[in-house]
């Protein structure tokens, strides 16, 4: 449907006033008068009859509306008192909650939702906008990073739906350290973001076994009829719940990581938790020693050194020494 | 036409691959064209890497036979006299060729883009292309 905001909203007035049961059967002057008063214009009355028709048109073209002349009364009116224009019928709070909410999905939005996400968001603020409500004015009360757009992002469509279709990607990969390019295929299951970067995690047929690649070092990802290969659910979950960044060590299981936290870092652990494992056992001067459950990984090696001396790793001991050697 | 609007992507196999930089990655194969993908690094030799392009006469051939699929267009990489010149030697690039299509069968095929080449010339020899119908491209 090719459809004008302007146009919308003025089907919107329409529709509030062919469903106010308090002031049944408007004239089209009083429509008019409507339209001046939400919209701030006084469109024609060829307009608004224009507007009723294509309201009244059968869906996809129009609204299926059932708008009909009453002679009796000499006003406008639904056949169907329970038909509206959005197909449901929502209160003034209840609009303002939905709008207050889209508020913040676009928020987080921005660049890093898909396109196609963007588009839906924009179509249900349309929705949700009431007269002269404009979003253009609003002004947020929230903010959050968003970072520019990043190399590989583009690909973000194709790789959702590889994960939600279980389909085989064909793609090549660029590996920064070893300067070095494959083809592999590739057998998706999560798209994961972790400190502003994106990573697309799954079964490589390359590697025989389930992979992390950064989406900047993808290039030219193709959906294919290839047979998928599915993960573990356990493998899936692991990567959902028990890594910390996107990164474990090779051949890591799940264990105790413990550390001892100087003052200052224990306020920060308490404040922002690690992880939901985290467990924290305070010594009386005000430093403590925290544990986590989880699989040992490269990002948490690297958040341990970022801490410098208010962070001491304790155990496991070979973790100790490999994030000693990942410092040199 | 029979597959007439399918496309196939192929791995390539290497007797030998003498040539790594830039690397043949990937077939993909269509009624329409036969397209080369190539990741390609920018060499530590050169001050700010050097600079890349191809030859606009660069051609497929089907190993022993004469015919020759032409070059149609490139993505990526500019048609020789212009060039691409890197920045840095931590560059890097993925580019594609596109030629008149290949028949959509098994085939062993050299990329040429000089006769005569020199070491910095893209030509490629017996790049295998087996199970060619295995893998094919969701549209």
């Amino acid at each position: 449907m090719n459809l004008s905001k302007s146009a919308f909203r003025r089907y919107k007035v329409i529709d509030g006033m062919l469903r106010n049961s308090m002031r049944k059967y408007p004239t089209i002057i009083e429509i008019q008068e409507a339209c001046y008063v939400k919209l701030h214009f006084r469109p024609s009355i060829e307009t608004l009859q224009k507007d009723m028709a294509n309201m009244r048109a059968p869906y996809p073209d129009g609204f299926d509306a059932p708008i009909q002349y009453c002679k009796i009364n000499r006003g406008y009116e639904y056949t169907d008192p329970n038909y509206t224009l959005t197909g449901i019928t929502l209160r003034e709070d209840e609009i303002d909650a939905i709008t207050d909410a889209l508020d913040l999905i676009k928020m987080i939005g921005g660049s890093r939702i898909s396109h196609q996400f963007n588009q839906t968001v924009e179509k249900l603020f349309s929705f949700t906008l009431d007269g002269g409500a404009s979003l253009k004015n609003r002004r947020p009360f929230v903010q959050i990073m968003i970072p520019p757009v990043s190399r590989g992002f583009e690909h973000f469509d194709l790789f959702y739906e590889a994960c939600k279709e279980r389909q085989t990607i064909s793609m090549l990969h660029f590996s920064y350290n070893k300067r070095t390019f494959t083809h592999t295929y590739f057998h998706p299951f999560l798209i994961k973001e972790f400190e502003n970067h994106w990573y697309l995690i799954g079964f490589s047929e390359t590697h025989k076994a389930i992979r992390t690649f950064g989406l900047d070092r993808i290039s030219a990802p193709l959906k294919t009829k290839k047979k998928f290969i599915h993960s573990e659910l356990s493998e899936i979950d692991t990567y959902l719940n028990d890594v910390y960044g996107v990164f474990p060590i090779p051949g890591a299981q799940k264990e105790k990581v413990k550390i001892k936290a100087s003052k200052l870092s224990t306020h920060y652990f308490q404040a922002y938790p690690l992880h939901e494992s985290q467990a924290i056992k305070k010594n009386p001067s005000g430093t403590s020693e925290i544990s986590f459950e989880l699989i040992p990984s490269i990002e948490l090696a690297q958040y341990f050194l970022s801490r410098g001396s208010h962070v001491t790793l304790l155990s496991p001991t070979w973790f100790v020494n490999f994030t000693k050697d990942l410092s040199q | 036409m029979k597959n007439n609007k399918k496309s196939y992507v192929v791995h390539p196999l290497f007797e030998t691959q003498k040539k790594i930089n830039p690397v043949v990655l990937r077939f993909i194969l269509s009624n329409e064209f036969t397209r080369v993908d190539f990741g390609y690094a920018a060499p530590w030799m050169y001050i700010k890497g050097g600079w890349i392009h191809i030859a606009p006469h660069a051609y497929l051939a089907i190993d022993g036979s004469p015919k020759k699929y032409a070059l149609m267009h490139t993505e990526n990489i500019p048609i020789a006299p212009q060039k691409h010149e890197f920045e840095t030697t931590e560059d890097w690039k993925v580019f594609s060729l596109f030629f008149e299509p290949l028949p959509i069968q098994d085939c062993v095929v050299n990329l040429i883009e000089e006769e005569n080449p020199s070491e910095n010339d893209f030509n490629y020899y017996a790049l295998k292309l087996e199970n060619v119908l295995d893998v094919e491209i969701i549209p």
